[in-house]
């Protein structure tokens, strides 16, 4: 459950990668100043900076557009999530335990069947 | 792969990755966008994802108070909920601005987010737990982790 949901997650961050660079490379800004984004803020005048403000609002609004889609298809696909004659959590568990025993007993009866087809075939 | 086979199951672990989508990807967006659009310094963008960090886990409380203990299991009501949350959260966040201060209403939103996300993660292990027979555990893990490698 953890690895697929991290699936998602990097698919997640991978488009949001990709809308935040078109929307970048539209950008007027020198790529060479983007660069020192971070270290050097003050290489920027103001109305680049306003400019880049505006740019990553746009690319996030479109982010959120897309995850928006996205939980709409999740919730159609959660509709297959439904069972009916649900029992408790607890009485879950223990079907599980019982399968288990039955599985594990099962296969104890075979192991002793071959056991003693081996024991059985050397005396003949 | 008597796993995919089940309903349920396989519906949960779909539900999972469409989750994980959003949810990874305001983790990553958000801190970003404090820095650039609002100026905070690293330490300050990872703050302020704390309400939905926290939110998420409350979720996961909902989440057992739900679905544990002697009460009927309700997982489709609630990873419905989740989702629905996480819609909600998702789109209120499309009204956020381009001004440069920090916005409250984003904060909230993201709240809104954490709280889906909680409620749908632990929803959605308690039902793998519980739908998968004991011999399986292991067996999709195994599988996913070949499928994550190929992708890479």
């Amino acid at each position: 459950m953890a690895q697929i949901r991290i699936f998602g997650g990097s698919i997640g961050i991978a488009a949001s990668s990709a809308i935040l660079g078109s929307k970048t490379r539209a950008l007027t800004v020198p790529p060479e100043a983007l660069a020192h984004l971070a270290s050097n803020p003050s290489a920027l005048s103001p109305d680049q900076w306003a400019l880049i403000r505006t740019v990553y609002t746009e690319a996030l609004r479109e982010d959120m557009i897309v995850c928006c889609a996205v939980l709409a298809v999740a919730m159609v696909v959660t509709l297959g999530v439904y069972r009916k004659n649900r029992v408790s959590m607890e009485e879950m568990i223990k079907m599980r335990y019982r399968e288990e025993g039955e599985r594990r007993r099962a296969s104890a009866i075979i192991m002793m069947e071959k056991a003693r087809a081996g024991v059985a075939a050397p005396a003949k | 792969m008597v796993l995919l086979r089940n309903r349920p199951y396989a519906a949960t672990v779909l539900h999972t990755m469409l989750t994980g989508f959003p949810y990874l990807l305001s983790i990553y967006v958000f801190p970003v966008r404090f820095q650039v659009v609002y100026g905070r310094s690293a330490r300050d963008a990872g703050l302020m994802l704390l309400p939905m960090l926290a939110a998420s886990a409350v979720g996961t409380m909902a989440a057992g108070a739900i679905n544990g203990g002697k009460k009927k299991v309700r997982f489709m009501e609630s990873l419905m909920a989740a989702c629905a949350l996480m819609l909600l959260g998702c789109a209120l966040e499309t009204t956020a601005g381009s001004e440069g201060v920090v916005e409250a209403k984003v904060l909230g939103f993201l709240a809104f987010i954490g709280l889906g996300f909680g409620l749908s993660a632990a929803s959605g292990t308690m039902l793998a737990g519980v739908e998968a027979p004991v011999w399986e555990h292991g067996e999709f893990l195994i599988f996913v982790v070949c499928l994550g490698g190929m992708v890479c």
